[in-house]
């Protein structure tokens, strides 16, 4: 429907209008879907109906843009200091941050930063006294974190309500996947505002890991629309396809660059420059998982929306879940977190103890 | 079955169908499958549900809204539900649904038709940014509008409902809709709601107007909506410009106090009862700013309604 607009025919009715806002706003790209509009001059040819929706959104996303910029410059002065030099935005924030095309019209649930795993600790405690709290979490789920994950769990601002996730890496050591994280931090770059991100090609390199290690794909479309307007927005001559292809191969993610790649071209009809579609093409699978993965892909990367009518969406979505669960945890562990999950509800169920609150006997024991 | 409200519209060559024009089994079937699309100005919803409490007291207070169009795009599509599994039929639980999500946690089934209202209230509070929306009643005479914003548990309601059946136009009973290019305050005509001891005092008062069924145990207490009145939906789609903003308390103890608020507070209190101006950020403020320096802006503790409206109605006579 959008080449459709883009092409400025106007043969599209009310019910198909309807239909565009509410994929839209389902999938997250409302907003986005205004700047298009808006790129293209083609704010005058759509119904009021669209554009009413559309400025609600972007009043919205403009809102979220600005309080990350407010909450990251906060963020890099608290963290700051002598000992602290290494953090960096990721994803959403850095896109904001680095003014980069795929901010506009981006909403976000959360600031992703990137920090040393010996200081991670250290930042967590400054950043309490700055009202940073973690929500109340049991002990399972910290081990869980602190163990296995390559994050902590999420802060909260108690004043704002901003959720902060502090990373030390950007896959869970456990998968055996995450990568020597020191090749990410040699791309930390300074924004003209003073903002340290990654730059362009470890940006969108880590965006796309996140999105093929996903288990759940409900901001799958609204990710994928990201690399595509992330990938548009680079020149064909550019230093970028050199560099993404070198650090994918380096730190080992040559696949989900191609599946990136491919889907990109397959969804969005991105065009890639030539000397870097040679050069990927040896990293696709083999034609048989290839198959089964776009079976599974071009079902849950689409806008997910009952009136999308994507057959066979709730199957493909399960699929994803195991995949992505998979490839995050090996299946002796999965196995001993699922039981332990399980345990721990029957325990809530007939107990009350959700192993956040100590027990009565300890309290009166004080 | 949509062929049902398309026929009716083709049929009858009526530019407008209401509600009403169907009857009641219609409706039923219609809220059970595609659901019946409503007009209420600022928006349109959509509105499904198999639950005959719902599908009753919406019939009855929504009688006199225009329906949207078959063809017509609808801005939200909302569901009333039975909870899934046990809670269908132990200590029985409704869902709102929102499109494809449930924003709230389940209550009881007891709840069901405000829980409607209360959803449809978190539709446009969370997604119509495109204006600036308020904690407010507004209501108008003579084309002069003037705002009641107030917390719950002020009396606001009560005030609307006597208002509101008194000669002076309802345009909103929660929430007062001001687009920020020209400082308007636009009708949102809906059912009012009105808790605990004001649903008797009300149906005392007014013995004609349509009530729905009373919901018991709310976290409000008893909850009950009354059906707006026809004059009300007649201004939907014309603008007005608020005059005054009037912060009403019911306060036993006096009769009428009347505070005459400056600029400021009377600013700080606006901002306090916005749902969005910090999304709206600079927009936001400045219209709240037009609006506290354009208004006359008062603070009235009252228990006798006859001071009250007079001091309205002077305050209408008096603003040019």
């Amino acid at each position: 429907m959008l080449k459709k607009q883009n092409s400025g025919c106007p043969d599209i009715n009310g019910k198909q209008w309807e239909a565009l806002v509410f994929i839209a706003r389902e999938s997250g790209v409302l907003a986005r879907v205004h700047h298009v509009l808006a790129d293209k001059e083609l704010l005058d040819a759509v119904p009021d109906f669209v554009l009413k929706h559309t400025n609600a959104a972007k009043m919205y996303a403009d809102k979220q843009a600005h309080q990350v910029k407010f909450e990251s410059a906060l963020l890099s002065e608290i963290i700051k200091n002598d000992q602290v030099r290494d953090f960096a935005f990721m994803k959403g924030a850095a896109y904001v941050l680095s003014d980069s095309p795929v901010a506009k019209g981006r909403t976000f649930s959360d600031i992703d930063l990137l920090v040393s795993k010996s200081q991670i600790e250290d930042i967590e405690r400054k950043l309490v006294v700055y009202g940073w709290f973690q929500d109340e979490t049991s002990d399972y789920d910290q081990r869980y974190y602190r163990q296995w994950t390559h994050e902590i769990p999420p802060l909260r601002n108690n004043a704002r309500g901003t959720i902060l996730d502090l990373h030390h890496n950007i896959l869970p050591p456990v998968s055996g996947r995450a990568p020597n994280i020191q090749l990410f931090w040699d791309k930390v770059i300074t924004t003209s505002s003073g903002s340290q991100v990654f730059s362009k090609p470890a940006l969108a390199l880590h965006s796309l890991t996140h999105l093929f290690f996903q288990e759940e794909f409900s901001h799958g479309f609204r990710d994928l629309s990201d690399l595509n307007i992330l990938f548009s927005s680079v020149e064909k001559e550019d230093d970028f396809w050199t560099d993404i292809l070198e650090l994918a191969i380096a730190t080992r993610f040559e696949t989900e660059l191609f599946y990136a790649y491919r889907y990109c071209k397959l969804i969005f009809a991105t065009d890639f420059p030539p000397q870097f579609v040679d050069k990927i093409g040896q990293y696709s699978p083999g034609k048989l998982r290839l198959k089964m993965l776009d079976w599974l892909f071009l079902r849950v990367l689409l806008p997910q929306h009952r009136f999308s009518d994507i057959p066979l969406l709730a199957l493909a979505n399960t699929i994803a879940l195991i995949r992505g669960h998979g490839l995050k945890m090996p299946l002796h562990i999965l196995l001993y977190h699922s039981i332990s999950k399980l345990f721990l509800s029957i325990n809530f169920l007939l107990t009350g103890r959700d192993g956040k609150n100590p027990p009565q006997n300890e309290e009166q024991g004080q | 079955m949509a062929c049902i409200i398309g026929e009716l519209f083709g049929c009858t060559g009526k530019q407008e169908v209401r509600l009403g024009d169907l009857n009641f089994g219609q409706v039923k079937k219609a809220m059970a499958n595609e659901g019946v699309a409503i007009d209420l100005g600022i928006a349109s919803f959509r509105v499904r549900s198999k639950l005959t409490p719902v599908v009753k007291n919406f019939y009855s207070l929504y009688a006199s809204h225009t329906l949207v169009g078959d063809d017509q795009p609808v801005d939200f599509h909302v569901k009333v539900k039975s909870s899934s599994s046990l809670r269908k039929w132990i200590y029985p639980q409704v869902e709102f649904v929102c499109d494809q999500h449930s924003p709230f946690l389940p209550l009881p089934k007891s709840q069901a038709y405000p829980v409607l209202e209360w959803g449809m209230n978190w539709c446009i509070a969370t997604h119509c940014h495109n204006f600036l929306l308020i904690h407010s009643a507004v209501l108008a005479k003579d084309g002069k509008a003037i705002m009641f914003p107030a917390p719950p548990g002020s009396g606001k309601s009560t005030l609307t409902a006597y208002l509101a059946n008194t000669g002076w136009q309802l345009l909103s009973d929660e929430m007062a809709v001001i687009d920020t290019n020209t400082g308007l305050v636009h009708p949102f005509s809906r059912p009012i709601c009105l808790k605990n001891n004001s649903i008797d005092l009300v149906k005392e008062w007014f013995p004609d107007v349509v009530v729905s069924d009373v919901a018991r145990d709310t976290n409000k207490g008893d909850v009950a909506h009354v059906k707006p009145p026809l004059s009300s939906l007649e201004g939907i789609g014309s603008p007005a410009k608020i005059t005054a903003v009037v912060f009403p308390k019911f306060d036993a103890s006096v009769d009428i106090e009347i505070y005459q608020l400056d600029k400021c507070t009377a600013f700080l209190s606006l901002a306090e009862n916005g749902f969005n101006n910090n999304i709206l950020a600079k927009d936001g403020f400045s219209a709240l700013v037009s609006i506290a320096e354009q208004a006359n802006n008062y603070e009235v503790n009252y228990s006798n309604m006859d001071e009250m409206v007079s001091f309205l109605d002077d305050e209408i006579e008096n603003l040019n």
